[in-house]
């Protein structure tokens, strides 16, 4: 029998489901966030099973603990060192024990493993994590992940899961979620909002003061993240500290204000990930993100925009200037932007974008969901560039954790946009990070007498208005503040940035401390040689924390009667497809949509399983569209008419530089796609006059590269402060690339062409003077400008000066094939 | 497999088994419940694994390491032949794709000839995919275009 087939099947009749629904309830107090995750499970088949399932959790959330309730018996476990876990797990399963067992994964999800749970056996694991939030310019995001959308790339070999981690998809899926939160203290003064749930929200008194209650509207599931966005809220520096055994663990954390010198400009090459998995709700959020970042670039400003799937476009061979030009031009590359480049290969994309223009130092800003599986790779890649990676993370279900290790190992930043969620507040925060000084030499300053025994690495970078937390170890409790200093250069003064005054009492419960050792394990977690340390370990045991190295985990013996005699039979949990995951369906029907889609979807006839997505499956094929293809449209000009054999000689030499395949008459590479300058001059030559296309969209049609009419349209046109008509335009263009002297040019093979400069100099000036130009009508100004910025064309490939769109080109790299 | 002719069959417990292949226990064990490798002899600790298990364990190893994926691994297991690719399209061929329109902004694409469809089963397809649509739409948000009640 095939085991999996079986279990998949059960669990698509609509009842046999094995998680019953996820419930969280959550506490914030200042920066604090404490949950509380129910989850329910059951087996619904009549011989035992082992309940396999991965979740997410917060980026640097810390579990704090784990209670189950198996049947009606409540149990605890405990945390050890992580082989020893998974002995013992296998152990009590071939003893016909129950066992469970929660493993932090590579790629910092959890793995819940519920091995050999009795027929029809009821489950409930009660999870505690807690973290530290972060303000960003006097807002507050609280994110809770729910779902891990589908990710490109080999979940074992690319990143680093075990077989039964590996999460697995299904559209029929649908897994209830509730959610309780209670904002304490000033928090709940503040006006907040959710951009991804439809929220209730009431006010009330507790025994401490005023509290905001915010619960879920209407019945949800596991298939988006939780956001709830807190702004107009007051935040100065605070210092906590509590007992830590014997000594005292303190969380200072710090709201930098760095004053800006000036009007900053900033180097920015953007990137914008167009795979299949943007499609849909992301894509339009990823465009409105980066016409707000367009249109706040500014006079000094320099930018280049590239996109990556599969493979990766660059629009602009350097970085150009911020220009009304090359703004007008960028903003035409977005708004014509589709997720239709296939896989994600990240790590190529920044390699690539990292080598253009690498002389001036510069950011990446990148535009991403993040759903990748070989992310330890791509860190490692980006950390060795010396970019700093600034990153808008979209999406309805991201990969928050592997978006913010990016940034933080660059010294960048990371902000996240839920479909249907303002972009602007995320962009503008980014440019003011982007523009934002970098300090060097940050240091902490203690109060005086206070010797710290561990204090946690300070990032490397800082941003004005957003938190930095620091926390450490101290023999005895702390009096006075604590100074965060910073030099704006390597030899300047120290200036203080943020301070924070310790309370007076110490805080009760040993959450803090165990968020400190659970910073201070990720501080040492390495010994170099990509071991886990001993220290490492022996902080995890000592405060109890699921990590890389350590596993929770509970044996529950069974009577004597009650212990199965096989193997437990696998039930892997299916991830819900995150919503508008590549397209499917859109988010902002999700508001007025009333109906139960899983219940009905479960009886319809769909594909049998959607966990490798058809974007992945296929090979992107180049975007030509083949001449005989277009045999079924009347409106195509004659020169794109089929060819028979018995067509007079020049129509099939015309053919065959129009069929595309020809790489000395068609160029496709990641700078440009399109006619070379040897296709456009053959086929002047081989064409009657009165075919020649005379507006842009009929070079478009021709076969010209947008990118070389996006020139001829927004730069020549505008020439000498002069509007020059569009057929002006074209017919300049065209014309010199007609005349006798560019062919005898272009037409010479490349290696001679370097030996004569001569011939380009013959060629300017036979332009220059060219009569017959000037009987057309043409502008010889406008001839003048054109043929200077075409100077340096090969039969390949076209100057650079036309990419650069009149912003100029800080560096030029090999000119594109 | 052809396991019949393998007569005395050496029997490892899964930890052996596991040192054998050079492999995770977990992995291994997962291997089995998913029914890519044989179920072993016996019960709990008393099960016992053959030659054919290790052999399979190895093929497994080797195909995943050649970045196989784990279906297309029970179908090599299972002695499948490899299926003939499908002869990329030709150039200049003409494809009919019909545009069968669900409601406004569903379409369901087919192209019965590649897909092996007989109108009749396409009416039907359609019929089922358009029944699923109301019943997913139920509360009427799209009435029909002759429908005369507006809400």
């Amino acid at each position: 029998m095939d085991l999996q087939e079986g279990a998949r099947l059960a669990t698509r009749d609509g009842e046999s489901v094995s998680l019953l629904g996820v419930k969280l309830s959550g506490d914030l107090r200042g920066l604090l966030f404490e949950a509380t995750v129910e989850q329910r499970f059951v087996n619904p088949y009549d011989h035992n099973v082992e309940v396999v399932y991965s979740f997410p959790l917060p980026w640097g959330a810390v579990l704090l603990g784990v209670e189950v309730v198996l049947g009606d018996k409540r149990l605890t476990g405990a945390v050890i060192e992580k082989k020893q876990a998974e002995a013992r797990y296998e152990e009590a399963l071939s003893d016909g024990n129950a066992a469970i067992m929660l493993e932090k994964n590579h790629d910092h999800s959890y793995s819940l493993n519920l091995g050999n749970l009795a027929a029809r056996e009821h489950c409930t694991i009660t999870l505690r994590y807690a973290q530290t939030l972060q303000f960003e310019h006097h807002g507050l995001r609280l994110l809770i992940p729910t779902v891990i959308a589908p990710r490109y790339g080999d979940a074992q070999r690319d990143g680093g899961l075990l077989p039964h981690q590996s999460p697995r998809h299904s559209l029929t899926a649908d897994h209830p979620f509730a959610l309780e939160l209670a904002l304490h203290g000033a928090l709940a003064q503040a006006r907040v909002a959710s951009p991804s749930h439809p929220v209730s929200v009431a006010h009330g008194h507790r025994d401490q003061g005023s509290v905001l209650t915010v619960g879920l509207a209407r019945r949800e599931s596991l298939d988006r993240d939780f956001v709830l966005v807190l702004d107009q809220l007051p935040h100065a520096g605070l210092a906590l500290a509590a007992h830590d055994g014997d000594r005292v663990a303190v969380l200072a954390s710090f709201c930098p204000r760095i004053a800006a010198q000036g009007a900053a400009t900033t180097a920015v090459k953007i990137l914008v990930d167009c795979s299949g998995s943007m499609a849909g709700d992301s894509i339009a959020a990823a465009q409105r993100a980066l016409q707000a970042i367009v249109r706040q670039l500014g006079n000094g400003d320099r930018f280049s925009l590239s996109r990556f799937g599969s493979t990766t476009e660059h629009r602009a061979r350097g970085l150009w200037k911020a220009t009304e030009t090359t703004k007008l031009a960028a903003q035409r590359w977005v708004g014509a932007l589709a997720a239709d480049l296939g896989g994600t290969e990240m790590e190529a994309a920044l390699a690539s974008t990292f080598s253009l223009a690498q002389t001036v130092s510069s950011d990446i800003l990148l535009v991403t969901d993040g759903e990748i599986s070989a992310i330890d790779s791509t860190i490692a890649a980006a950390r060795d560039s010396g970019h700093r990676l600034f990153i808008v993370g979209i999406g309805s279900s991201p990969a928050e954790t592997h978006l913010r290790r990016l940034a933080e190992a660059t010294g960048g930043a990371c902000d996240f946009v839920a479909p249907g969620e303002a972009v602007e507040p995320a962009v503008l925060r980014m440019a003011a990070r982007l523009r934002s000084l970098r300090l060097c030499g940050l240091r902490l300053e203690w109060p005086a007498g206070v010797a710290p025994e561990w204090v946690s690495p300070l990032r490397p970078s800082v941003f004005d208005g957003d938190t930095v937390n620091v926390f450490a170890v101290l023999q005895q409790m702390p009096q006075g503040a604590l100074r965060l200093l910073g030099r704006r250069s390597s030899d300047g003064t120290p200036l203080e940035i943020g301070a924070a005054t310790f309370a007076k009492q110490l805080e009760t419960g040993d959450t803090l401390a165990r968020m400190a050792a659970s910073v201070h394990f990720h501080s040492v977690a390495d010994d170099g040689m990509g071991n886990p340390s001993a220290e490492a370990i022996r902080l995890a045991v000592d405060y109890q924390l699921v990590t890389a190295t350590t596993n929770f985990l509970l044996v529950h013996e069974r009577a004597n009667g009650e212990k199965p005699s096989d193997m437990p039979m696998l039930h892997q949990v299916d991830q819900m497809l995150a919503a508008g995951w590549g397209g499917t369906g859109s988010v902002s029907f999700s508001r007025s949509f009333a109906g139960h889609v899983g219940s009905a979807l479960a009886s319809a006839a769909l594909p049998g399983d959607i966990s490798v997505p058809a974007v992945w499956r296929t090979s992107r094929k180049s975007g030509h569209q083949d001449l005989t293809d277009r045999d079924s449209d009347l409106q195509i000009p004659a020169f794109l008419r089929k060819v028979t054999d018995q067509a007079p000689t020049y129509i099939r030499q015309r053919a065959q530089i129009l069929n595309r395949q020809d790489r000395r008459y068609w160029a496709e590479s990641e700078h440009y796609a399109g006619m070379t300058p040897l296709g456009v001059c053959e086929w002047l030559r081989l064409t009657p006059a009165a075919e020649w296309p005379s507006t842009y969209a009929g070079l478009l049609e021709l076969g010209l590269g947008a990118w070389l009419v996006d020139w001829l349209e927004l730069v020549v046109a505008g020439h000498g402060g002069a509007m020059h008509a569009e057929p002006n335009v074209v017919a300049a263009f065209l014309h010199l690339m007609h005349l006798p002297d560019t062919h005898a040019v272009l037409a010479q093979p490349e290696g001679m062409r370097r030996l004569c400069k001569a011939a380009t100099l013959r060629l300017r000036a036979a332009w220059a003077g060219d009569p017959a130009a000037q009987a057309d009508g043409i502008a010889p100004a406008l001839l003048d400008a054109m043929a200077a910025a075409l100077d340096g064309m090969t039969a390949s490939a076209w100057p650079n000066q036309v990419f650069a769109l009149g912003g100029e080109v800080e560096e030029e790299i090999g000119t594109a094939s | 497999m052809h396991t019949d002719s393998r007569s005395p069959t050496p029997s490892y417990p899964l930890a052996d088994l596991c040192v054998l292949a050079d492999l995770p226990l977990r992995t291994v064990r997962y291997y089995v419940q998913i029914g890519l490798v044989d179920r072993p002899m016996g019960e709990t600790r008393a099960a016992r694994y053959g030659a054919t298990q290790l052999e399979q364990l190895l093929l497994i190893k080797k195909w995943t390491a050649a970045g196989l994926s784990l279906e297309r691994i029970r179908e090599l297991l299972r002695g499948e032949q490899a299926p003939v690719p499908p002869r990329a399209r030709a150039i200049g061929s003409v494809e009919v794709h019909s545009h069968l329109m669900v409601a406004d902004g569903v379409d369901v694409v087919i192209e019965p000839g590649r897909a092996g469809l007989s109108p009749e089963q396409v009416r039907q397809f359609i019929q089922g995919v358009m029944a699923a649509y109301a019943r997913v739409n139920g509360g009427g948000v799209t009435p029909p275009p002759n429908a005369k009640d507006k809400q």
